[in-house]
């Protein structure tokens, strides 16, 4: 887990879902391009994560992205296209 | 029984409103020192202001990984209670021995703390989603399996609900699987913390929570105190025990279990008197080697009036020479984890050889037919234990134990 190297967090996207998948992280130390294998998460971990991310930016997140998403950099695609999508009256 | 197989208690662990661990609960017993406390925040409108909630817990010193955040705070507990009765009997398992031991808890209501949580949110903060750990922290089971989890324990294990009475009956089948066979080692006991709002009101609304303080068997009782907590035995073979030096604290030597076939919510004599007998029969215990009972002893007019009867009935005129105590008058009543936590302070009273005596506050009450045990005895030696457990639903749970082979 070396940080040097790694993308700058820049918006408040990727800081709240870095910030929500910290949360059962165990201590380790979450970054844009880390994956969950990497971050140590079972699949248990990974619905907690993305409980987290949707009380972080109250969305819903669906089941088929909910069980694909695997890396921290998906995750944050996701929440950006699900932010986005919001008023357009779809999900 | 001739030729049946014994089993002995080589390990005890408990977290109660009156310690946090096996040295302390017994300290508070012994010195008269209640775990009772005011409800703070006080909920509106409840009629009852203590209860006897476990203090001195941080469950964020106590384990390693996210536990702290991700177990019900009764599953964090049986996990407290098991580790410190695991070290205690200094047991090791080896791949075999884990096939071969089970564990076996009791819960009366589960991960209600969770539940009320979960429902907050729902109906009070308007979210519509709740914790993917909902489940997995409500199901009452979960003590049990977090410590097969942790201690890799892989023989047969559950999680019995009978009410107050669960884990008396869990232990009772620990017991029996180790006598048919099934299982060498039997880690047993109860969990429960339910002293959250929507616990509190349901319990407010039965009227038997003591607007004071629970005093069982005591004049101008007025009920019950609610507690939380947890306690774990390790329960091993005979032959195991001794082949390993095991540091043996008592013989478990029976169990009776009865329904009354009854109320709800009132108990009945001739449950109680059947499962005593029951007790009694299973431990080949006669009545005459009784010397001391850690009784239901709910602190409730109508409870303790019911038990002394009963006792009466088993024991004839024997009663007013067996030291009758409950100490739910120290720990409150942990419901689903009482007869574990009531077990573990039969168990010391005979590897201490004392008993607790009832703490001040509790006076004698003239129509309860039993000796009051309000000072310490003199020398007489305990021989043997009963630990009673009565519960809602009329189910009936008595455990026997004797003091230590070569103790005395």
């Amino acid at each position: 887990m070396n940080k040097e190297g790694a993308d700058p967090v820049s918006s408040p996207i990727e800081e709240g879902v870095i910030r929500a998948i910290s949360k059962v992280a165990q201590g380790r130390t979450v970054l844009l391009e880390s994956t969950f294998e990497d971050l140590g998460l079972d699949s248990l971990a990974i619905i907690e994560a993305v409980f987290e991310i949707e009380e972080t930016f109250d969305i819903r997140v669906p089941d088929e992205e909910a069980k694909s998403i695997r890396t921290v950099r998906e995750a944050i695609e996701g929440v950006e296209r699900l932010v986005a999508g919001e008023g357009k009256g779809g999900s | 029984m001739s030729g049946r197989v014994r089993a002995f208690v080589t390990g005890v662990g408990v977290i109660s409103a009156i310690g946090c661990d096996r040295e302390s609960f017994w300290h508070s017993l012994a010195t008269g020192k209640t775990g009772f406390s005011p409800l703070d925040p006080l909920p509106p409108d409840l009629g009852f202001s203590h209860v006897a909630a476990v203090r001195d817990f941080d469950p964020e010193k106590r384990f390693e990984s996210r536990m702290h955040q991700t177990l019900d705070r009764n599953a964090q507990f049986a996990l407290a209670a098991a580790g410190e009765a695991i070290r205690d009997a200094g047991i090791e398992f080896t791949p075999e021995r884990a096939l071969r031991t089970g564990v076996i808890t009791g819960c009366g209501i589960g991960g209600s703390g969770t539940l009320d949580h979960s429902y907050e949110r729902l109906y009070r903060l308007g979210k519509t989603r709740a914790s993917p750990l909902t489940v997995p922290n409500i199901m009452p089971s979960a003590g049990a399996s977090h410590i097969s989890m942790v201690h890799g324990l892989k023989g047969p294990s559950f999680t019995v609900s009978s009410a107050c009475a669960s884990s008396a009956h869990a232990m009772g089948l620990g017991l029996n699987l180790i006598r048919s066979g099934v299982l060498d080692v039997a880690i047993v006991g109860g969990h429960e913390a339910q002293l959250n709002p929507g616990s509190l009101y349901g319990w407010d609304a039965l009227r038997v929570v003591s607007p004071t303080v629970c005093r069982p068997f005591s004049a101008g009782r007025d009920g019950m105190t609610l507690g939380e907590g947890a306690a774990v035995l390790v329960i091993e073979r005979e032959d195991l025990a001794r082949s390993r030096g095991a540091r043996i604290y008592a013989e478990f030597a029976g169990c009776g279990m009865t329904a009354d076939a009854g109320h709800l919510t009132t108990p009945s004599v001739e449950g109680p008197v059947g499962a005593m007998r029951a007790a009694l029969e299973d431990a080949d215990m006669s009545i005459g080697e009784v010397d001391h009972i850690n009784a239901h002893g709910t602190g409730t007019p109508g409870n303790d009036r019911t038990e002394a009867e009963a006792i009466c009935q088993v024991f004839g005129e024997r009663p007013a020479r067996i030291q009758v105590v409950s100490t739910k008058a120290f720990h409150g009543h942990t419901i689903g984890a009482a007869g574990a936590v009531e077990a573990v302070a039969s168990v010391l009273a005979l590897d201490r050889q004392t008993v607790p005596v009832h703490p001040a506050g509790c006076v004698p009450d003239p129509e309860i037919g039993l000796a009051f045990v309000d000072q310490k005895p003199g020398n007489e030696t305990l021989r043997a234990a009963l630990s009673h457990s009565f519960a809602f639903g009329g189910l009936n749970a008595v455990l026997a134990f004797r003091r230590a082979p070569g103790k005395f």
